[in-house]
C-alpha cells in the first residue's frame, strides 16, 4: 500500500538553523525538495565538492566498489571519530589526502613501469639465452664478446670482411681469432654473437656498423660493461621483477582492505554533510525567522513533531496539512507492505513509481506472480531445486536485491512444488516410473484442454480484478472518464462470459437477453468513460485473457520436454549416453522453466493485469536522513 | 489424408505466427539493445517489450490445439 503523506512546515530562529535542520537529518522521515541545487554555492559547499571528489577519486584509484560490504558500524565510527568543525575537518582531511594520493600514485606508477620493463625482459630473454652457453664458453676463454643485430644476407660477407680485418691486425706468427653464433629473430633479421681476441674488438666495433650491423643493448637498466655481465642482469632482472611487482600488488591490496572502507565511510559522511548545507543554504528566510518545508508519512508525523518540540521548545513551530488534489503528482510515494510481501516490491523497480493515492500492486504480484509462475514450472523435482536456490541466494544476502530475488524464487519453487502435485510431475514421469506417483488433477501433457480453460479463467479473473481497481481507483481520484470506461469494460467482458456459458448450455437461454443488456450498458460507459480508443481497450482486453493460455502453452511443453528426457533413457537403456542425455534435457528444461517461468509471469503482470489500472509518474519518497544501518544502501 | 491437413493446418497455425514473432523480436531486440546501451536503466522494460510479440505465437498455439482437438 502506499503510505499517506502530510505537508510539514517548520518555522525556526535563523541562528538554530543549523541545529534543526541537523535534527531533522538525524529523524531521518522529511522528504524536503531541494530547488536548484547545482546552483547552490559557498565555500563551504564547494570545499565539500571538491573532497567528495577526491574521495571518490581515490576509491577508483584503490580500485574499490565494496558499497555493499560497509556497514552502519563502520559508518558510525567514522562519524563519531570527527569531531572537529567543518572547515577544519574539510582542510585536515583534504591534506592527508593530498599525501595518500602521491603515494598511491609514486607505488602505481613503479608498479606500470616494472610491469613494461618485465615484459620487455621477456622478450630480450626469450632471444638472449639462445647465445648464454657461447658467451660463458668465449668468455672462460678470455675473449672479447658482442652482440650484432645484422640482416640474414650480410652475414657471410661481414664475417669475410671482419675476418680479413683480424686477419691484417693479427701477428704473422699467430692465428687469428674469430668465433660466431648466430640466431634468427625474424625473417631477414638475425642476432649475431662475436668472440674475437680482446686486441681486435677494436676492429670489431669498427667494421660491423659499416657493415650495416647494428649493436645488440639491454634495455639500459640492463646494461654492463660487458656482454655476458648484461645477460646476467636480464637474468637477474627475471627473478626480482616478478618479487618486486608482487610486493606492490600485496600493498596495494592491503590499502584496497584497510583504506577502502575507511574512504568510503568518509565519503559517505561528506556526502551527508554537504546534503544537509544543502539544505540548509535552500531555505526561505523571513527577517530572524526561517521555513523548510516537506512531505512526510502521516504515521511518523506525530513523533518527529514531539521530538522536535522537546528539543528546540518555544523557539520552533510546526504545521502540517494534507495535500490538496493539485498537489498530488508532487507528493513523493512511499510504499509500505507487510513483510511476506515486501520482496516483491522489485517489480515496482522496472516501473515509474505509482503516482500518490494510486494502488500499490505490490501484494496483488505477490499472490499472483508465484501463483502463474509456479503453474508453469509444475514440477515437484523441478520446484524442490527453484527452492534451493532460492534459499541460496537469499541466505547469501550478498545485495538486498539478491536476497529479495531469492525470496520471490523461493516462494515460486514452493508454487512449482504444489502445481507439481496437482500435476503428478516430478523431473517429468520419473515420478510415476519409481514411484508410481499420480496426478492430484489432471496430467497437463495429456489433458491440455482443461488446462487451457482453467488458465483462460483465470485469467479473466486476473483481468477482471484488475478492472475492479481500476473502478476503484477511478472513484477514489475522482476521475469519472476513468472509472467509467474501466466499468464498460467489466461489463463487456461480464456478458461476453455469461453469453459463452448460456451458449455452453449451463445457464437457462432467457438469461441471454440480460447478458446483451449488460454488453449494451457496458459499451455506452466505454463511450462516455474513453471514447473510441476505448472500444479498442475492450477488444485489448479479450485478447489480454486469452493471453493467459501461455501458462498452459509454455507449462505443456516444459512437461512434454521432462517427458522427452525419460525417453531417452528408455532408447539407450540404462546408459552412460542414455542418462547423460536426459540430464542434459532436463538442466535445458529447468533453465527454460525458471527464465520462461519469471519472464511470461512478470509479463502477464506489467503488460495485461497492471494495465488496467496502473498509473505511474509518481516519485519515490526519498526521506532527508543520514546514512543509518543498510537503509542507504540501493535495492 | 485427413489428418494430414489438419496437421498441417496445424503447424501453419504455429508456423506462420512464430516467423512473425521472430521477425517482431528481432526488431525489438535491436532496437533494445541501443536504448540498453544509451539508458541500462531500461534493461528490465526492454526485456518485458522482447516477450510482447510471443503472444501472436501463444494464440497461434490455441488455434492449433482446437485444430487438433477438434478435427484429428
Amino acid at each position: 500500500m502506499i503510505r499517506e503523506m502530510k505537508r510539514l512546515a517548520i518555522w525556526g530562529l535563523i541562528n538554530e538553523r543549523a541545529e534543526i535542520v541537523d535534527s531533522l537529518h538525524e529523524l531521518g522521515v522529511l522528504h524536503v525538495e531541494t530547488h536548484h541545487v547545482n546552483d547552490l554555492s559557498n565555500e563551504q559547499i564547494n570545499s565539500l565538492r571538491l573532497l567528495r571528489s577526491k574521495l571518490l577519486g581515490m576509491l577508483e584509484a584503490l580500485e574499490w566498489n565494496k558499497w555493499d560490504s560497509l556497514t552502519g558500524e563502520m559508518i558510525e565510527k567514522a562519524r563519531k571519530s570527527f569531531t572537529l568543525p567543518t572547515e577544519d575537518l574539510i582542510r585536515e582531511i583534504g591534506k592527508s589526502l593530498d599525501k595518500f594520493q602521491k603515494r598511491i600514485s609514486r607505488i602505481r606508477e613503479e608498479n606500470m613501469l616494472l610491469k613494461e620493463l618485465n615484459l620487455k625482459i621477456h622478450q630480450v630473454h626469450e632471444v638472449i639465452h639462445h647465445f648464454r652457453p657461447f658467451l660463458d664458453e668465449e668468455e672462460a676463454k678470455g675473449m672479447a664478446t658482442s652482440l650484432w643485430w645484422v640482416s640474414r644476407g650480410s652475414i657471410s660477407r661481414t664475417l669475410s670482411d671482419l675476418r680479413k680485418e683480424i686477419r691484417r691486425l693479427t701477428p704473422v706468427k699467430e692465428r687469428e681469432y674469430l668465433a660466431y653464433h648466430t640466431f634468427q629473430v625474424r625473417e631477414k633479421e638475425s642476432l649475431l654473437s662475436l668472440s674475437v681476441s680482446p686486441d681486435a674488438a677494436e676492429a670489431v666495433s669498427r667494421i660491423m656498423p659499416g657493415a650495416g650491423s647494428v649493436k645488440w643493448h639491454p634495455p639500459s637498466d640492463f646494461e654492463r660493461d660487458t656482454t655476458v655481465d648484461s645477460v646476467v642482469a636480464v637474468e637477474e632482472g627475471l627473478v626480482w621483477i616478478p618479487q618486486r611487482l608482487q610486493s606492490i600488488k600485496a600493498d596495494l591490496l592491503k590499502a584496497h582492505d584497510d583504506w577502502g572502507p575507511k574512504f568510503a565511510a568518509l565519503y559517505i559522511l561528506a556526502d551527508e554533510k554537504l546534503e544537509q548545507l544543502i539544505v540548509e543554504n535552500s531555505t526561505d528566510e523571513k527577517g530572524s525567522l526561517f521555513i523548510i518545508e516537506g512531505w512526510i508519512p502521516s504515521d511518523s508525523l506525530d513523533r518527529a513533531i514531539d521530538v522536535l518540540n522537546k528539543k528546540f521548545g518555544n523557539s520552533i513551530l510546526c504545521r502540517w496539512r494534507y495535500p490538496s488534489s493539485d498537489e498530488w503528482y508532487e507528493v513523493p510515494t512511499s510504499l509500505y507492505n507487510i513483510p511476506v510481501f515486501r520482496p516483491f516490491e522489485i517489480f515496482l523497480k522496472l516501473l515509474q513509481a505509482p503516482s500518490y493515492k494510486t494502488l500499490d500492486p505490490t501484494a496483488f504480484i505477490a499472490v499472483f506472480f508465484p501463483f502463474f509462475s509456479g503453474c508453469m514450472i509444475g514440477d515437484m523435482g523441478y520446484g524442490i531445486i527453484v527452492i534451493l536456490l532460492g534459499i541460496w541466494l537469499n541466505k547469501r544476502k550478498s545485495t538486498q536485491l539478491m536476497a529479495d530475488i531469492g525470496y520471490v524464487i523461493l516462494i515460486v519453487g514452493v508454487w512449482g512444488c504444489l502445481w507439481g502435485i496437482a500435476f503428478g510431475e516430478l523431473f517429468g514421469d520419473l515420478g510415476y516410473r519409481l514411484f508410481h506417483l499420480h496426478p492430484l488433477w489432471v496430467e497437463r501433457a495429456q489433458a491440455v484442454m482443461p488446462v487451457m480453460v482453467f488458465t483462460i479463467s483465470l485469467g479473466a479473473a486476473h483481468i477482471i480484478l484488475g478492472l475492479f481497481l481500476g473502478i476503484y481507483q477511478g472513484f477514489k481520484n475522482g476521475k469519472h472518464h476513468l472509472w467509467m470506461e474501466k466499468a464498460g469494460n467489466l461489463l463487456i467482458i461480464i456478458a461476453l462470459l455469461v453469453s459463452l456459458i448460456i451458449l455452453k448450455g449451463w445457464l437457462p437461454d432467457k438469461l441471454f437477453t440480460v447478458a446483451m443488456s449488460v454488453l449494451i450498458v457496458g459499451f455506452l460507459l466505454l463511450m462516455i468513460g474513453g471514447g473510441v480508443g476505448g472500444l479498442v481497450e475492450a477488444m485489448g482486453s479479450i485478447g489480454n485473457i486469452l493471453s493467459y493460455v501461455r501458462i498452459a502453452a509454455i507449462g505443456l511443453s516444459s512437461a512434454i520436454l521432462a517427458v522427452v528426457a525419460s525417453k531417452f533413457v528408455d532408447v539407450f537403456g540404462l546408459s552412460i549416453l542414455g542418462l547423460f542425455m536426459a540430464l542434459a534435457i532436463h538442466v535445458l528444461n529447468f533453465v527454460l522453466a525458471i527464465g520462461g517461468s519469471s519472464l511470461h509471469s512478470a509479463r502477464l503482470h506489467y503488460v495485461e493485469f497492471m494495465g488496467q489500472f496502473y498509473s505511474g509518474g509518481g516519485k519515490y519518497y526519498k526521506p532527508f536522513s543520514k546514512r543509518r544501518g543498510n537503509r542507504w544502501k540501493k535495492r | 489424408m485427413e489428418k494430414a491437413i489438419i496437421a498441417l493446418a496445424a503447424a501453419l497455425a504455429v508456423g506462420v505466427p512464430a516467423f512473425a514473432t521472430a521477425y517482431a523480436q528481432a526488431k525489438i531486440g535491436s532496437a533494445g539493445a541501443g536504448t540498453v546501451a544509451e539508458k541500462p536503466e531500461t534493461a528490465g522494460i526492454m526485456i518485458i517489450l522482447e516477450a510482447i510479440p510471443e503472444t501472436m505465437v501463444i494464440l497461434g498455439f490455441v488455434v492449433a490445439i482446437m485444430l487438433i482437438l477438434q478435427f484429428a
